[in-house]
């Protein structure tokens, strides 16, 4: 897997547990179609100051991917979340503004899980790529795989392959758990890293 | 990446394992279908997972492992063929 500017794929999304039934399939596509996704918890580092961490990645990415489904409080006193918005605004920043001319060429995928639903909390980026996962994972890959598509990659699988794929991937994930000493309630709760090292191997294993 | 990919499994210590024959009940759109590993096709789609599940475990009585997936991909059980 080359990492470059070009294959680099940034993640903007919720790291909570309630997202990792979307964040898995997110990962898995993006790593699927030959590219390389780079999220903010993909090490562990508590001496990194977060927003640095992100803006590093933002600077080494030429794709992004903005989840803005969870912005919304779901319960009475919740807080809004602004993470998510923040981070887009920093990409979109990097693209209009930074001197280098090659971040003009950034490309952007903005996604929410009830139709139409950025457009009321964020009516500015009316006009812009929004694709809409419904919440299920299924949905997920073929969101992505159809922005890849769109963007230019004419010969990524198709969202039923994918999503096949990724199934026997779990499993494969499951059967490997389950030897390296994990209760089958931990196995979905697997840290990121590790779930990323798996990815990184099963995939560089199939190609 | 493509038809008839048959992923790797791996173990503990990332060293490739033979692959044993299953056979998955996997969600499709509104519905379930089941796909045996290293096909290109899955069978027909089926209404519900209990009819995928009833049509697989045909497949396991014959000599495949069973996977069943949850709606999100993840694994919910998986029976491994015991040839008695």
């Amino acid at each position: 897997m080359i990492n470059n500017f070009q294959t680099n794929v940034f993640i903007n999304c919720p790291f909570d547990d309630k997202y990792r039934s979307l964040l898995k399939p997110l990962l898995f596509t993006i790593r699927y179609c030959g590219l390389n996704p780079r999220i903010a918890s993909e090490r562990m580092d508590s001496s990194e100051v977060r927003l640095d961490k992100i803006i590093e990645i933002i600077k080494e990415c030429q794709l992004s991917i903005h989840d803005l489904s969870r912005i919304k409080s779901s319960q009475a006193d919740e807080y809004y979340r602004l993470n998510m918005p923040l981070e887009i605004g920093l990409d979109m920043g990097c693209k209009y503004f930074h001197g280098d001319a090659k971040y003009a060429d950034k490309k952007l995928l903005i996604l929410e899980g009830e139709r139409f639903s950025i457009h009321k909390a964020l009516s500015d980026l009316s006009g812009t790529d929004v694709k809409c996962h419904d919440q299920e994972a299924e949905k997920m890959v073929e969101c992505v795989r159809t922005w890849f598509a769109e963007i230019g990659m004419i010969d990524v699988a198709g969202p039923n392959l994918i999503w096949d794929d990724y199934n026997i991937f779990n499993f494969a994930l499951y059967e490997d758990c389950l030897k390296r000493g994990f209760k089958k309630s931990q196995i979905d709760k697997l840290s990121m890293p590790e779930f990323f090292a798996f990815l990184q191997n099963w995939m560089e294993a199939a190609e | 990446m493509g038809t008839n990919f048959v992923p790797p499994i791996f173990d503990s210590r990332d060293t490739i394992m033979t692959d044993r024959s299953r056979v998955h009940v996997i969600k499709r759109d509104d519905g379930w279908v089941v796909k045996k590993d290293g096909t290109s096709r899955a069978t027909k789609k089926f209404t519900t997972k209990e009819e995928a599940i009833e049509t697989a475990t045909v497949y396991h009585k014959s000599g495949h492992d069973l996977v069943i997936h949850r709606n999100d991909g993840t694994i919910e059980d998986w029976a491994r063929f015991r040839n008695d």
